[in-house]
């Protein structure tokens, strides 16, 4: 079943092909990689998927359809920023989601934070900013989504929780969902992609399982990023 | 069970060789009822569906077998299990020499400090 | 949905304007105070005279911070950070941005209660303001009009134009963020040309006025008001006011969900 499907997909910023035919398919039950760097068009496709951005040519279906709001119902996703009012303590934001969500499971994100020796009664402002970050994850993780986006889910995060969020991810894994993760800290995340989309400059120029590249070219996907990308 | 994994090689043949090595030593033993590709998943800290394939993998080689509503089960052949005990010591023991020979040991010399590093134990 | 939108709209901006509203009641009670110390000892008097002024300047910077409270929510709620959750809710864009609105006009009719309040506080019982008031509501009646329906039509009015003036800001906001850089710089001649753009439009809707009901100069010209006069000034008033806000509200949400450019 694709979840979400991008046909010709073109995106300019006024005169600048930021986008340049993008073709792809996202698969439920599949954790996939989304690597590229700066600049390479990653966070556009994220945003376009999100509906924060509208194609100039070409479509985006999720699961079937344009993006609006039934696909935000079921899209989960965690932005590099810190989206989050600063003003509220955590618990107000797990109201917030409750709220705007129904598939959002308090308990869980409750249970989350206690393992995380996060305080909900803290505000957001005084906290780190790794703390924000593992908040935002928090949230973003309890709900039920069929869509997990994950930008940068643990790049301001210290080496010790990183292995917490990823069994995090693995967890929320189920073979109707899928989660797409964006990152530069490929050695720590690789391990779990089922595939792996390498974008540079607008275009896919990879779109491969992990282990299937991994035999080819007997090289880690970090050491096969940096061969692609080398400047 | 943290294993540390090689990503240079694919996941999923590692946790086919991590998986022998625990039926072989016995943590599964025969005949007993694995526990659930999520559950295997969890523990090691991998994607299922890597996990999946790994198991697939054994079932080929009949180290596995699926009973429909029940799940994986490690096979009940005593003769099949000792086969892959047998080459798993071939496999090691083999690394051990190619190694020993790298560092310009013959093999009367590795076999010499074999049994010298067994009276450090 | 709205409903859950407002909600917690209204608890940012109150936390910020709750602040205020203490202040201004316990300015008011300053004012009082110092009232009466003035009263009973005259050296008091320059003081209470500087303390009025201030109170003063309060009362007027409440208004503006008001405003710039319910511009603030807007922009960092849909164009600042915050937007990357904003604009993911499963919701409509027209529905955050009416949010927006209906608060602004809440905290401004706030604002002008707690004032109300504090003016009551400084100086109730005042017989000049009875005095006023009254004068007043003796004119209007006198020119046949009920008095509670003016002061309902006048607050309506008022409230809309405030609020009109606030959505000018906010499709200035709207259209300024569709470029990648000069977002201020774009938002800022945004807002001339909106502005500049509703001020010829109210001489070609005055002039089509005239053109309607020719009287209305006679009347102006020969000093001879009939209370239909007002009425059609005020509908014509209103009805332009109606039209505004609907006009910004559509293009603000039609730039929101098209050409929404977070950064």
């Amino acid at each position: 079943m694709t979840l979400v499907e991008c046909k010709n997909l073109y995106k300019n910023y006024g005169k600048r092909e930021v986008l340049k035919n993008i073709n792809l398919k996202i698969n439920k039950g599949k954790i996939y990689g989304l690597l590229g760097p700066n600049g390479s068009g990653k966070t556009t496709l994220i945003k376009l998927i999100n509906d924060l951005l509208v194609p100039t040519n070409g479509t985006i279906l999720i699961n079937g359809k344009n993006p609006g709001i039934e696909s935000k119902k079921i899209i989960s996703y965690l932005p590099e920023r810190t989206y989050l009012n600063f003003d509220m303590k955590i618990s107000e934001t797990i109201e917030y989601f409750k709220d705007f969500y129904d598939n959002f499971d308090e308990k869980k994100a409750y249970e989350l934070l206690k393992r995380l020796n996060i305080n909900k009664d803290d505000k957001l402002k005084t906290m780190s900013k790794g703390t924000k970050e593992k908040v935002q994850l928090v949230l973003v993780m309890s709900r039920k989504a069929d869509i997990y986006i994950l930008d940068e889910p643990i790049g301001g995060v210290d080496p010790a929780s990183r292995d917490y969020i990823l069994d995090t991810i693995l967890k929320n894994f189920n073979d109707n969902a899928s989660i797409i993760i964006s990152t530069h800290l490929i050695s720590d995340v690789e391990k779990v992609l089922d595939d792996v989309i390498f974008i540079s400059d607008g275009k896919i120029i990879l779109n491969e399982s992990a282990d299937k590249l991994r035999n080819e070219r007997k090289k880690s996907i970090d050491a096969i990023f940096r061969e692609e990308f080398k400047c | 069970m943290n294993w540390v994994f090689d990503n240079e090689r694919p996941i999923y043949l590692q946790l086919v060789e991590q998986l022998k090595i625990l039926i072989i030593s016995g943590k599964f033993k025969a005949g007993e009822k694995l526990p659930s590709v999520r559950d295997l998943a969890f523990e090691t800290h991998v994607n299922p569906n890597t996990m999946q394939k790994a198991l697939n993998e054994l079932e080929n080689s009949k180290i596995l077998y699926t009973q429909r509503t029940s799940g994986k089960f490690v096979t009940t052949d005593k003769k099949l299990l000792e086969k892959l005990k047998n080459e798993l010591a071939l496999k090691y023991g083999k690394q051990f020499f190619e190694n020993m020979n790298n560092l310009g040991f013959s093999y009367d010399e590795a076999i010499e400090y074999l049994k010298k590093s067994k009276g450090e134990i | 949905m709205l409903n859950k939108l407002i909600k917690y709209d209204f608890k940012s901006m109150f936390k910020n304007l709750m602040p205020l509203y203490l202040i201004l009641i316990g300015f008011s009670i300053l004012i009082r105070i110092s009232g009466i110390a003035a009263n009973h000892f005259s050296i008091l008097k320059v003081p209470a005279g500087t303390l009025t002024i201030l109170y003063i300047m309060l009362i007027f910077g409440s208004f503006i911070y008001t405003f710039i409270v319910s511009i603030k929510r807007f922009y960092t709620n849909i164009l600042k950070d915050e937007g990357y959750l904003t604009n993911t809710l499963p919701v409509k864009k027209s529905n955050i941005v009416l949010s927006k609105i209906l608060n602004s006009g809440i905290f401004l009719i706030i604002t002008v209660l707690i004032i109300i309040l504090a003016l009551i506080i400084s100086y109730f019982p005042n017989q000049e303001v009875v005095n006023i008031f009254n004068g007043l509501k003796n004119s209007i009646e006198s020119l046949g009009y009920n008095f509670i329906v003016v002061l309902l039509f006048m607050i309506v009015y008022m409230l809309l134009g405030y609020l009109n003036y606030i959505q000018i800001i906010y499709t200035s906001l709207a259209f300024g963020q569709m470029h990648n850089s000069n977002k201020i710089v774009y938002s800022f001649v945004s807002g001339l040309i909106i502005y500049t753009v509703a001020q010829i439009f109210n001489l070609i809707t005055l002039g089509l006025f005239i053109v309607i009901f020719p009287d209305t100069i006679d009347m102006v010209n020969t000093n001879s008001v009939t209370p239909s006069f007002f009425t059609q000034i005020f509908l014509y008033g209103m009805i332009l006011q109606i039209i505004y806000f609907v006009a910004y509200y559509v293009i603000t949400t039609v730039v929101l969900n098209k050409k929404l450019n977070l950064e």
